[in-house]
């Protein structure tokens, strides 16, 4: 008892304490301010389709990418994932991926109707060649 | 240091390493609690200063379409513009309605509306509207107050969020895309990010018969967050043959993209539009769209095109490129506005 009597009378160690708590309520404080709500994923979803295996899933059109990131991949195969498209005309299902790269001829001197053209073309379905395909939506899945 | 009082006790007059160190603890612990407060406040404070400036554009009599994106919900943006100087002006018929692909009259439960995704998002109520990108895209029906010719001025301006900028994704639209000989083009805007020798890397636009792109810019869209996007068309007079003559200027944020390049026009130099005549072989009634490009359903999509059936809205007109991203707020006026006053849109609105 006299040696906790000691320490309290310690103005040092009184010191100390108060630090010590105080330290703590301010990890406390910065954790809840700062840390504790993480914000809720923005941007749209869209349905994608994996290159390889062909499965389907639903992701954030900013995790749709030409990366070999695990965000950006097939869970089940680890290929790229593409915009799941379906022909209108052969109901062919197909991934189609974001355009990263401009045309062999470059975009130089492109008109509207060339660059649509061009979108258009790289939306084509695989399986009968059509360009009427649409994009797979969200709330069939 | 140390000294003696009168009766001798040792007093202190300065203070240990740790008691400082405590007051600069309570000190932080304060400012912890506090800056997120004040940082709201400050969200909150330019939020309610762009709403009224916002609502002072709504009583300029050039201002045709206004969405702040506060007043609306459901299937329906509305238009609180007070009195635009068109005849017969009523602004619900320029209100807009969110749809889904394909011009169908069916409205759409995959739009999303964020109470409080748009800018300012810390002080959490500024509403905003997230396209998908594939589907989603707002009709304007109205077309009376919205149809200009080469002859007129106007600007148009909105306020996006890329969740990716793709090539053609289409902010606004007000066209009708089918061959060269039988489209109907007034103003559209869409993305164009690939860098070349030629430009590009940020947005192409069309305004009549001019496609127009621009030498400069390194900056990634995708991470500026929220951008403020401008497009002017100023008539300038008419050349030798008697057709009227325009400039054409996008703003980015405020300032002018860097010098024009015309696609259609040989002459890099010359920022004119020249004519709208290939514009009509479609036939100009073509309502503004919001999120996407209007494509001429004949050519892109002639399995569901009826060529027996008349009307725009639901028979020629499909959508297509559709916008990935938010927008938060949509303003069309009448006339050309000053380099300073979309400056100051921006201003006002900037985060």
């Amino acid at each position: 008892m006299e040696m906790i009597l000691a320490l309290v009378k310690n103005r040092r160690v009184i010191s100390l304490a108060i630090l010590a708590i105080l330290a703590i309520v301010l990890g406390v404080v910065v954790y809840i301010q700062y840390f504790s709500r993480t914000p809720p994923p923005e941007g749209a979803l869209r349905v994608v389709k994996c290159s390889s295996c062909g499965d389907q899933g639903v992701k954030l059109i900013k995790d749709i990418n030409d990366r070999h990131d695990p965000r950006c991949t097939c869970g089940k195969c680890g290929k790229l994932l593409g915009y799941a498209f379906k022909c209108d005309e052969c109901d062919f299902e197909f991934p189609v991926f974001p355009i990263n790269k401009a045309p062999s001829g470059g975009m130089s001197k492109m008109k509207t109707m060339d660059t649509f053209n061009y979108v258009l073309q790289m939306r084509k379905c695989p399986n009968c060649g059509s360009t009427e395909t649409t994009p797979i939506s969200v709330e069939s899945k | 240091m140390k000294t003696f009082g009168a009766s001798g006790r040792r007093i202190r007059s300065s203070f240990s390493l740790v008691e400082i160190m405590i007051v600069f603890i309570i000190f932080a612990i304060l400012a912890a609690i506090f800056l997120p407060t004040l940082y709201r406040a400050k969200d909150r404070a330019k939020f309610i200063r762009w709403f009224a400036f916002n609502r002072q554009c709504a009583n300029d009599p050039a201002c045709i379409v206004n969405f702040n994106f506060q007043e609306g919900q459901g299937n329906t943006l509305t238009n609180i513009c007070a009195g635009a100087d068109v005849e017969n002006f009523k602004a619900y018929e320029y209100d807009g309605h969110l749809m889904k692909n394909n011009s169908s009259s069916t409205t759409v439960n995959n739009f999303k509306w964020l109470n409080s995704g748009g800018r300012w998002s810390r002080y959490g109520f500024k509403k905003a509207l997230q396209f998908n990108g594939a589907d989603t895209y707002i009709l304007i029906p109205g077309t009376q107050g919205l149809d200009f010719t080469p002859m007129d001025d106007f600007t148009v301006m909105c306020w996006v969020k890329f969740d990716k900028m793709e090539l053609g994704d289409c902010p606004f639209s007000k066209s009708l895309w089918g061959t060269a000989k039988d489209a109907a083009c007034q103003y559209d805007i869409y993305s164009n990010p690939f860098k070349g020798s030629f430009g590009q890397g940020t947005f192409d636009v069309d305004v009549f018969t001019t496609c127009a792109t621009w030498l400069n810019t390194d900056v990634d869209f995708e991470e500026k967050g929220w951008i403020h996007l401008a497009l002017r068309y100023t008539h300038i007079g008419f050349d030798d043959s008697g057709e009227p003559k325009g400039q054409i200027m996008t703003f980015v944020n405020g300032e002018p993209l860097g010098a024009y390049i015309s696609t259609t026009n040989e002459n890099p130099n010359t920022a004119s539009a020249t004519g709208w005549k290939a514009c009509s072989g479609a036939g100009m009634n073509v309502p503004l769209v919001l999120g996407a490009a209007g494509c001429y359903r004949k050519y892109w999509s002639p399995k569901t095109y009826d060529k027996t059936k008349p009307g725009i809205l639901s028979n020629e007109l499909m959508l297509n490129f559709f916008f990935k991203g938010k927008m938060d707020e949509f303003l069309l006026y009448k006339r050309a506005l000053p380099d300073k006053e979309i400056y100051g849109h921006y201003d006002m609105g900037k985060e």
